[in-house]
């Protein structure tokens, strides 16, 4: 803790006096944790001067921040046009329920995060899913169940 | 000046002016949604686009766009109705309709504009927001479902309040208001995102379901907390008040209100409210007539009277009252009773006025803090005690980029945007100023000019402050010679300085050389505009000015001026200097029947014990208020009074300007105006008073004051006078380590606010402040119960640690029942005048 603690003090000593330097610290601060906490992002606040509704709303604006720690597994879903046309929406919906969490959340038991993500670049394989590094096409709503049970 | 044309009519406008102010200076409307006048425009809504003819045709949003020589503008062609109709079926995209049961309907600017421009259906569809209602947070509703994204809240909480509590969380269609996290609000609870909030998104908890906007009457009166005395409306639905928000652009707010303009009225309704008169029979007080409780006071007050002489009684006034009624309480002091014994408030409040009047002639000025490029905040943590003076300090800071100094003992709201933060050792304020003016006058930085052509005093005044060398001041004040320095060349060079002061947070007895002191400095610098003294109650001004005081009849007039009075009233007067609050509740007190008119001493005097036990000792005592306060409770006569939304009158506030207050409701149960209970006091008394309304009573103070109503401005002469620094502060000691500090609460103000549930249900715990450094060395816990004792007694206070106060000092705010009173010492009586003290304290784990 202590070690992730001195990172951030050194990301902020760097960026302190730089006008403009929220994001950039905000991805190093993320880097640090692999997500946006509320110490770390009231801190970043504090340090930069500004309002703690400025950062966390620049924060939520760009997909690239996260507020919740990643699951052991991230789960892409991709949406792009030809996994949509072949049911995206019922992969999505099926993975969701299954797991029981929201699009861009992570289970309670820590194992898996969804993301919801625009062409894999994979489309004769629609609709596709992406665990990890590893790539699983043709699915339908209960195909994609068993993908997971592999995890 | 540049001309343009609007809908085919020609005017001239400032550069600088925005298509929309030339259009309402031609009285054409264009509807707007995310534009308010007190905040930057960002043409975000787009429903007040204007079409172009000339020169590059195009529409443009009017809010956003600059007037330009020659432009040719029209507002309501066929093109722009249209434009306008799609922008408002957009938004009705998602925005529901459920205005049946909005609170805001009846005043939403999407429903008026959807029917104006008669939006019956839509040519889109798509999802509505399904966002969960916070119900959550306190005072105030958010139903974001029925937000159009304009970011008026957002922009006023920032710009105007300097608190963002909110942001735009998320993008596009996701994107929403909110707050970091998603937690409910925790913030000044101003309640300003209301009032400009377009829709029903943001609404009145007070408010929910309780009328219709059509159904409320609407009252334009001013509001009765503080000194700055801010017009607002009242919205009454049978009898009750149920809104307040913030009117008039002319005014001193400009239509801005605090957390106790908007929410703090719900006093006037409280259950407690004392609705008949009471009388003590075999030690209990009974409700009584009218009748039988004047009787008994006056048979009583007789008795004193003749047994013993007028000067064994005495009346104390309360800020709050009326201008009319203060004037006609002293009128029956001096007049029906035949004393000099009058005072209000403790006797706290006016001194700074004097010294203003006799130095500067005038109360300063408030109203274009705005403009000032130089802010210095002496003593003055305005988002706690005048918030709608600290959104003027905002202003000017954040939009006018003034430099701010704030000098305080603690650091506070406005610090984070202040050039200089300048934390000193209490009460060493008149030193910090002396030091500064030494500075102006060794480095030439003052007005010679002006110090000779309008001022007088300057040599004795600038031997006094020459003694404050640099180090000298860093030695009273603990602040670096250095910034001294630089703080004395800022406010010097620049050209609109202001300085603004809290009044009534110097210890008794400093106020008005803390004054004169700031005087000095604006004085020399040639800027007599720029002082602010910000008075703590509505009408600590009248109070003043009307001559609830010991040593001056109304108007100032000393008491050797009593000839006219006695004319006016036809009685003859007492010439004898009365005694002040502070003497009736000395030991050597001599008062045996005493009037308490809305005031409560046992709350507002240092050392609650000796004032319980004069108040015990006395023969009589009679008390008129709204509610059964400790010492109404003590008392042998009781009358329920009026408040300040049940009566007419008017306040002057800490400007000189007298403002008006209209009745809104009738006097709760035989509650009565205080106006009227004086008068029949007085006229049984055998003092013949008689009025049949407020302003029957202004005309006689006209005739007595002529300058009564008018506007107060620097004349052309001010007096410089040296003021040393007196040792306030007592003796630190190993059983009295620490300094106590006493400072405001935005949540209160003297003793109605406890009565607003409100108030009292946004506003935290009574709390003592200390340094996270002086908790650890004493073994305290933040959140822990502890005890603060001083040399004069002791208060239980739970414990807030941080980080931000110095080391060495701890911070009371006033709380209702903070006990500070306890801990604070008597004022010395020293050199014909009370010198008051800050007293160290210890704070022990409970």
């Amino acid at each position: 803790m202590l070690h992730k603690e001195q990172n951030l003090e050194t990301v902020l000593s760097e960026y302190k006096k730089e006008q403009g330097s929220l994001i950039p610290v905000l991805q190093r601060a993320q880097a640090i944790d692999g997500y946006l906490s509320k110490p770390v992002m009231s801190r970043v606040a504090g340090e930069l001067g500004l309002y703690e509704s400025d950062v966390y709303g620049v924060a939520t604006f760009y997909t690239q921040f996260r507020f919740a720690p990643l699951g052991e597994n991230i789960v892409k879903v991709c949406h792009g046009t030809a996994c949509h046309v072949s049911g995206a929406e019922e992969i999505s919906d099926s993975l969701c329920n299954h797991l029981k969490v929201e699009e861009g959340e992570t289970t309670a038991d820590g194992k898996f995060t969804t993301e919801r993500v625009v062409c894999l670049g994979c489309c004769s394989l629609a609709p596709v899913v992406m665990v990890n590094e590893e790539t699983y096409g043709r699915l339908t709503s209960d195909k994609v169940k068993k993908v997971l049970d592999k995890y | 000046m540049i001309t343009l044309t609007i809908d085919g009519r020609e005017i001239q406008v400032e550069e600088g002016a925005t298509i929309l102010q030339a259009a309402e200076k031609m009285g054409i409307r264009i509807p707007t949604l995310c534009h308010d006048r007190r905040l930057l425009p960002v043409g975000a809504c787009r429903i007040c686009l204007v079409e172009v003819e000339n020169p590059r045709p195009g529409l443009v949003p009017a809010c956003a766009t600059l007037v330009a020589e020659g432009l040719v503008i029209k507002t309501a062609t066929d093109k722009v109705k249209k434009v306008r109709k799609t922008i408002l079926e957009l938004l009705l995209i998602n925005h529901p309709l459920d205005c049946p049961v909005c609170d805001k309907a009846g005043e939403c600017s999407l429903q008026d504009l959807t029917y104006e421009y008669g939006v019956s259906e839509n040519r889109f569809s798509g999802k509505k927001a399904a966002l969960r209602i916070d119900v959550v947070s306190p005072l105030i509703e958010r139903n974001l479902n029925r937000c159009i994204l304009c970011g008026k809240c957002v922009r006023i909480c920032d710009e105007l309040m300097d608190v963002a509590e909110t942001g735009f969380i998320g993008r596009g269609y996701e994107a929403r208001v909110g707050t970091d996290f998603d937690r409910p609000l925790d913030c000044e609870f101003c309640g300003q995102c209301l009032d400009i909030c377009p829709v029903g998104a943001l609404t009145s908890r007070l408010f929910k379901h309780r009328g219709r906007v059509w159904e409320l009457e609407k009252v334009e009166t001013t509001c009765a907390y503080c000194g700055l005395g801010c017009a607002f409306t009242l919205g009454v639905k049978r009898g009750k008040i149920l809104k307040a928000r913030g009117a008039d652009s002319s005014s001193i707010n400009d239509e801005n209100l605090c957390v106790r303009g908007h929410f703090g009225w719900g006093y006037i309704h409280h259950p407690e409210r004392l609705t008949k008169p009471l009388l003590k029979k075999e030690g209990r007080l009974v409700a009584v007539s009218w009748k039988e409780a004047l009787h008994e006071a006056v048979r009583r007050f007789r008795q004193i009277k003749e047994k013993v002489g007028p000067d064994a009684l005495a009346g104390i006034g309360s800020p709050r009252l009326t201008n009319e009624e203060v004037y006609l309480f002293q009128r029956f002091i001096r007049a029906g009773l035949g004393t000099n014994n009058i005072d209000h408030a403790g006797g706290y409040g006016h001194a700074g006025l004097s010294a203003l009047k006799d130095s500067l002639g005038y109360p300063g000025t408030v109203k274009n803090l705005q403009d000032s490029d130089c802010i210095l905040l002496l003593r003055s943590d305005l988002s706690e005690t005048h918030p709608v003076a600290g959104i003027k300090v905002n202003l000017a800071v954040k939009r006018g980029r003034a430099a701010l100094i704030v000098a305080n003992p603690y650091p506070i709201k406005f610090s984070r945007h202040a050039k200089q933060s300048l934390i000193y050792r209490p009460g060493n304020e008149i030193a910090l100023l002396n030091g500064m003016v030494r500075v102006m006058i060794e480095e030439n930085l003052i007005n010679r000019e002006f110090v000779n052509t309008s001022t007088s005093g300057f040599d004795a005044m600038s031997k006094v402050a020459a003694a404050y060398t640099p180090d000298k001041v860093k030695e009273l004040t603990g602040v670096e010679p250095a910034a001294v320095i630089e703080a004395a060349r800022t406010y010097a060079r620049a050209e609109r300085p202001a300085i603004v002061i809290s009044a009534g947070y110097a210890p008794l007895g400093e106020d008005d050389r803390l004054v004169q002191a700031a005087i000095n400095l604006a004085l020399i610098t040639g800027n007599p505009e720029g002082i602010a003294y910000l008075v703590e109650r509505n009408n600590s001004s009248g109070a003043f000015w009307m001559g609830a005081v010991p040593s001056l009849l109304p108007g100032r007039q000393p008491l050797k001026n009593k000839g006219e009075f006695e004319e006016v009233w036809g009685a003859a007067l007492p010439g004898k200097e009365g005694m002040s609050a502070l003497d009736i509740f000395n030991e050597q007190s001599v008062i045996r029947g005493l009037y308490l008119v809305g005031e409560n001493p046992l709350a507002a005097c240092p050392d609650p014990v000796r004032t319980r036990q004069v108040l015990e000792e006395l023969e009589l005592l009679v008390v008129q208020d709204l509610f059964l306060t400790e010492v109404a409770a003590m008392a042998d006569i009781v009358f329920p009074a009026a408040g300040f939304a049940e009566k007419e009158g008017t306040y002057t506030n800490t400007e000189g300007r007298v403002q008006e207050i209209k009745p809104a409701l009738t006097p709760v149960g035989e509650a009565r105006p205080d106006l009227d209970i004086i008068s029949e006091l007085s006229r049984l008394m055998g003092h013949e008073m008689s009025y049949s309304s407020a302003a029957e009573v202004r005309a006689e103070i006209k005739k007595l004051v002529p300058d009564f109503e008018q506007a107060k401005a620097f004349e052309g002469k001010g007096k410089l006078v040296g003021i040393e620094q007196r040792d306030v502060v007592e003796e630190i000691s190993k059983d009295y380590p620490l300094i106590l500090m006493d400072g405001g609460l935005r949540f209160h103000s003297g003793s109605l606010s406890r009565y607003s549930s409100a108030l009292t249900g946004v506003s935290p715990e009574a709390r003592v402040e200390m340094s996270s450094l002086d908790a650890k060395s004493n073994e305290i816990e933040g959140g822990r119960q502890v005890k603060v004792r001083s040399r004069y007694g002791e208060t239980l206070l739970q414990v807030a640690v941080n980080d931000r106060l110095p080391q060495g000092r701890v911070l009371i705010r006033r709380y209702p029942k903070s006990g500070l009173m306890n801990l604070l010492p008597q004022p010395e009586f020293k050199d014909g005048r009370y010198e008051g003290k800050i007293c160290t304290v210890k704070v022990v784990k409970a």
